[in-house]
């Protein structure tokens, strides 16, 4: 989209040209079944094997511990329901966050429908889960085979957790743990040596990769159920002809993101804090989520602005020119509540507008100059009440 | 001239599509917007959210084959409350509502006007079939040049004041051509399949809908007698919210002609029926009404439609204010039932519109001039649910 500042890399990030080269070098050598037997299929095999090493190299894990998946949704899912289906008949148990991915949270209902136990962990106002809460969760009830699933980085306000502290404390108890890490992914360190993660969910869609591929990293020795039957590719974890293609896209946007690190994010942290001092000097009223969290994503901002039509400052934005979100939306477009905020206590004021800005590697300052100016305006139209806070 | 920067309501229908493209083409900037008016995840098994709602998927398409923004505005909670409970306690007090009457006239075009102010859009627009037409300088709504698909009828209650800004460019076409252009712009909805079903009540089930608000032990869902005119019982129902005035399906069989719903009286729970000759009204009164010209006066004659659909017959005024309106009409009509609307209108113009109230047989004692004064004193009252009171106080 020409003539569009694009400040929704949290939604999804746009294929980068680079990545869009190292796809289109394999086709022709990996667009056919991996599964065949000849030789186009064994070249499509390590064409995909090719993708999962040079992963599996960045997380620290071993190949055998990398399985593809069609994204985050599933990943999610499968870590979920498979633990429960997996031990089912030992009483298993859900322990988890009130701000999780609805693809974490509500495959925990599936799984507490199926007769899994379910607890679900609150937040302070930043969206922080409190280790000691974790703690004592886990030693109410030590018996039961437990999988802790906390989300690494929150998709709406960008929170970050105290991955390491929250597995160790899990694996103290003898439970699993798993992580929705698909927004911090590439930006963060993940590794298994920083924090050892028994499952890991990540897609390749938010770092300028393909949409529809995602992975699980499962560490060897944790077994799940499958959730799909009829095929036994990704060893049964993720069945059905697996995509080279977009495998090796994946590859190539997660080796930039990481190579990149060490330029993009502190100068995301400098966009952010450029438009944060803006914001709450040029918008009376305006609340920034998380900003008193320990750690924060570099590239995302949330702010709220109570008395302010959500909508309208939307519509305004999207002529504007600026695309951005408001951090929680269906994906009929129309916004709705975010139980993210409900669990942090915030937004429940009249008007609650959240814009959600998320920057990715093509974000220059310019952008995040002409997108501040684009909001402030957009605020000051869908103004409902006037705050003078 | 400054050009038209335009809010057109897009439902993801054919017509509002055409409607937009439309404006698009006459060179004016436009935004689209869809309201979202319920969750159907209420109303349908798992995994049917509004977010796969079909219409607001094909009214983003639109948008993106024409270049416009496009918004999805959520006025669930304002549907509910203006629109569902309306119907659901309608239904209970033994009257047919028109839920698409009371969404014009209270969530649709008013929404649209806040957000169009918001937005500094200068026009609103739809894609109904109806016309607005100036005269002296002021706007009118006007019928629809296909009178098989005009729509005035359910635009009666809108705020008189956003006629200044309203377009309606479909107005002036039939709904072939409607589809002629769809399909030559190359629109997803060219050849969508028009709805004819209340948008909250899927497969027509209704009853369904006033279960799950009323309850099943609600009296309006409750059996009851089937009487016929003199009282004498002949049957038992399932409940009369299950029934209109002038409906034929579902009454006791075995007369020698067909029998029809001739009034439901909720407080006994009885639905009496009688053969089509019991179904003429010639006099009834509507409250709740709202204008969009000038207020007749007694003994102006009108033309008046009383249900959607049916033929604009004469009808003389008796009485009318700003809450509602009596009125006689020259040839006795079938099934004036309570709850619709009455629309009134003059040389193609729609004057205004109520919702009825109550009605008289053509052979009723009440058409004497005393009977009629009494019924006329009696009449347009104006409880702070009605359409006339409600409209008066946005419009003020």
């Amino acid at each position: 989209m020409e003539n569009v500042i694009y400040l929704d890399h949290a939604a999804s990030s746009p294929l980068r040209p680079e990545v869009w080269e190292a796809m289109a070098a394999v086709i022709g050598t990996a667009d056919f079944n991996a599964a065949s037997m000849h030789a186009c299929g064994r070249q499509a095999q390590a064409t995909l094997e090719q993708a999962r090493a040079e992963i599996a190299n960045i997380v620290g894990a071993s190949r055998g511990e990398v399985f593809f998946t069609s994204g985050g949704t599933a990943s999610d899912n499968v870590a979920v329901l498979g633990f429960v289906r997996r031990c089912r008949s030992d009483n298993p148990r859900i322990v988890t966050s009130a701000i999780e991915h609805k693809a974490v949270l509500y495959a925990a209902k599936q799984a507490a429908s199926e007769g899994a136990g379910l607890d679900i962990l609150p937040v302070d106002e930043h969206g922080q889960v409190d280790p000691a809460v974790l703690d004592q969760t886990l030693a109410a009830d030590s018996s039961r085979p437990t999988l802790v699933s906390i989300v690494w980085a929150n998709n709406e306000v960008g929170t970050i957790q105290r991955i390491p502290e929250l597995v160790e404390i899990a694996h103290r108890h003898g439970a699993l743990f798993h992580s929705d890490a698909v927004q911090g992914f590439g930006k963060l360190d993940m590794r298994q040596e920083t924090a050892p993660v028994d499952l890991l969910t990540a897609t390749a869609h938010k770092l300028g990769g393909p949409v529809g591929i995602g992975i699980l990293v499962c560490r060897r020795g944790t077994c799940l159920e499958p959730l799909l039957y009829g095929g036994t590719q990704e060893r049964g974890v993720w069945p059905g002809t697996q995509n080279p293609i977009a495998a090796i896209g994946f590859a190539k946007a997660l080796n930039l993101c990481v190579s990149e690190r060490d330029v993009h994010v502190p100068h995301f942290v400098s966009m952010r804090e450029t438009l944060e001092s803006r914001f709450r000097e040029e918008i009376p009223g305006v609340v920034v989520h998380a900003c008193g969290a320990a750690q924060r994503l570099p590239n995302l901002l949330s702010i709220g602005i109570p008395g302010c039509d959500q909508a309208t400052a939307l519509v305004a934005l999207d002529m504007a020119g600026v695309a951005l979100s408001s951090g929680s939306a269906c994906s009929s477009g129309a916004t709705t509540g975010s139980h993210v905020l409900d669990a942090m206590g915030l937004g429940s004021e009249e008007d609650y507008t959240v814009l959600r800005l998320s920057f990715g590697s093509q974000t220059s300052d310019q952008d995040v100059q002409t997108a501040g100016d684009a909001v402030v305006a957009a605020v000051a139209g869908a103004r409902t009440t006037f705050a003078t806070g | 001239m400054m050009t038209d920067f335009i809010l057109v309501a897009m439902s993801g229908g054919v017509d509002s599509s055409v409607a937009a493209a439309f404006l698009v083409n006459q060179g004016a900037r436009v935004v689209g917007a869809t309201l979202k008016t319920f969750c159907y995840s209420e109303v349908s098994g798992p995994g049917q959210t509004c977010c796969g709602l079909e219409g607001i998927s094909d009214a983003r398409s639109v948008a993106a084959r024409l270049n416009i923004p496009h918004m999805v505005f959520d006025v669930e909670k304002e549907f509910t409350d203006d629109v569902i409970t309306d119907f659901v306690s309608e239904y209970a007090a033994g009257r047919t509502p028109i839920p698409c009457v009371r969404c014009n006239s209270f969530t649709k075009f008013g929404d649209l006007v806040r957000r169009a102010d918001a937005l500094g859009c200068n026009g609103i627009a739809t894609g109904h079939y109806a016309r607005i037409v100036r005269r002296d300088d002021t706007a009118y709504l006007a019928l629809a040049e296909d009178d098989r698909k005009d729509q005035t009828y359910f635009l009666w209650g809108i705020p008189r004041g956003v006629l200044g800004r309203l377009h309606l460019p479909i107005g002036d076409l039939d709904k072939p051509a409607v589809r002629e252009a769809a399909r030559n712009l190359s629109l997803v909805t060219a050849d969508k399949p028009e709805s004819f079903e209340i948008c909250f009540v899927p497969d027509n089930d209704y009853a369904g809908v006033l279960r799950r608000y009323l309850g099943d032990d609600h009296p309006a869902l409750q059996p009851g007698p089937f009487v016929r005119e003199n009282g004498d019982p002949c049957g038992e129902h399932r409940g009369y919210a299950r029934f209109t005035v002038g409906q034929r399906k579902g009454l006791p069989g075995g007369y020698s002609e067909p029998m029809f719903v001739l009034e439901i009286r909720p407080d006994s729970r009885v639905v009496v029926i009688g053969p089509r000759s019991g179904l003429a009204a010639s006099w009834l009164i509507a409250s709740g009404a709202n204008w969009l010209a000038d207020l007749p006066l007694p003994g102006d004659e009108v033309g008046v439609r009383i249900r959607h659909g049916a033929p604009i017959v004469p009808a003389r005024i008796l009485a009318c204010t700003s809450d509602g309106f009596e009125l006689e009409l020259s040839l006795p009509q079938d099934a004036v039932t309570p709850g619709q609307s009455a629309v009134l209108y003059r040389d193609g113009i729609v004057l205004g519109g109520g919702v009825i109230h109550a009605s008289r047989p053509a052979d009723s004692q009440c058409f004497s001039p005393s009977a009629s004064a009494r019924c006329s004193s009696a009449a347009l009252p104006s409880s702070d649910k009605s359409l006339g009171t409600r409209i008066v106080t946005r419009t003020s």
